[in-house]
């Protein structure tokens, strides 16, 4: 990189490629991407050796799941850079794009996980990283209703579902269920339908929060997965202004459905949000009803209306 | 079950925090003969959650419930457990 002033270096190009300016001059932040917080030890290892070269030996963990390499002088970005893709480490993104996407570790690790995370997060990596938007997005996926990765605090959130289904052929009627359901949307009616049973369970659709709690620990297979899939939630932002995400579509069943919605909802946002304007607010602005209307209104036929 | 079981023991685990309330569940379901049942007592939420998980991962049966006061009670046995899904089947289709 050639001797140059912070005032010659285009700052919003190198905030395209994860670079940002510290407060001390000539001295810039290195954004390091991780994709659901993946990085071998390989990468770890080369991170350490670029942070030590050209920085000050020590690293910055973002809570996006990412690494910033802090003090690297502007003179050193390019080799950094450099040594950093030889390794795969790539650079994160700064500016009004779509940032590094976070994912919990998901069905593939954890014993609550209801969909894959991991994966899912490399696909829309793939799909959507770095791309323009008027202001900053985020996009998180979470495993279950546990929601570690936050799902409601990103632009777009992915959490895994289940709508579980009730087998009276296989419930013992011990009542294990009302008693551990988070939520308390299990409820035992006395009476039967004919059907030999003296108590109904019934699960609360508005109270239920797809949590698998009951298929995962009823001891007689009484609860079993009905329907799994992905909750889909839009406009979550922490920041100057919070808001929590609003649910799109509770229970999405396939993830060719769900990459249709999320691209309708970026281009809803992109045709309606103004510059710096948050997903989130957008919203607000023009009514969440509207919103929900035009993205799922004209989704195609071979996906259900949830 | 086919035969009447005896209550052979009761535990009451509650106020003892995670995980060291299922390991002393176990531990006393352990000592119970093949046919007989335990009584387990245990806060309601996180700590009911953690102690069926745990009990349903090593293979017992849990029979009846009671919910208490802020507490549940239940009834394990060792046998008569119905097959059921390991997490492993929780995949993604």
């Amino acid at each position: 990189m050639n001797q140059m002033s912070d005032n010659n270096l285009d700052q919003s190009a190198l905030g395209k490629v994860g670079m940002m300016r510290q407060t001390h001059p000539d001295y810039y932040v290195m954004r390091l991407k991780s994709i659901g917080g993946e990085l071998t030890a390989r990468q770890l290892a080369c991170i350490a050796e670029v942070a030590g070269r050209y920085g000050r030996g020590e690293v910055h963990l973002s809570t996006r799941q990412g690494v910033e390499i802090h003090y690297v002088h502007q003179d050193d970005l390019e080799t950094a850079r450099l040594v950093l893709a030889e390794a795969g480490v790539e650079m994160g993104a700064c500016g009004p794009r779509v940032r590094g996407i976070v994912a919990c570790p998901g069905g593939e690790t954890c014993r609550w996980g209801v969909i894959k995370t991991k994966s899912m997060a490399r696909e829309l990596d793939a799909r959507y990283f770095k791309q323009e938007m008027p202001s900053k997005f985020k996009i998180s996926v979470t495993g279950c209703a546990n929601n570690c990765t936050k799902a409601n605090e990103n632009d777009i959130g992915i959490r895994g579902a289940i709508e579980p289904l009730w087998e009276p052929a296989s419930c013992t009627d011990c009542g294990l269920c009302v008693s551990f359901c988070p939520v308390g949307a299990i409820m035992r009616r006395q009476g039967n339908d004919g059907d030999g049973q003296e108590g109904r369970y019934e699960a609360d659709p508005e109270i239920c929060i797809n949590c698998s709690v009951c298929t995962s620990l009823c001891p007689s297979e009484g609860w079993v997965v009905g329907r799994k899939g992905y909750t889909l939630l839009v406009g979550g932002t922490m920041g100057r202004t919070p808001r929590f995400a609003s649910v799109l579509k509770r229970v999405v069943e396939s993830e060719e459905e769900l990459y249709e919605l999320v691209d309708r909802a970026i281009a809803c946002y992109r045709k309606h949000g103004l510059k710096k304007e948050r997903f989130g607010h957008m919203i607000d602005r023009i009514g969440l009803e509207n919103i929900k209307e035009e993205i799922l209104e004209s989704e195609s036929q071979h996906c259900r209306k949830d | 079950m086919s035969q009447n079981p005896s209550i052979a023991a009761r535990i009451d685990v509650r106020g003892v925090s995670c995980p060291l309330n299922a390991v002393r569940v176990k531990q006393a379901i352990a000592g119970i003969g093949e046919d007989e049942l335990i009584e387990v007592v245990v806060d309601a939420g996180e700590a009911l959650i953690n102690v069926v998980r745990s009990i349903n991962d090593a293979g017992y049966r849990i029979f009846t419930s009671e919910q208490l006061d802020n507490a549940v009670g239940i009834l394990v046995g060792k046998r008569g457990r119905i097959g059921r899904k390991t997490e492993g089947d929780h995949e993604q289709g």
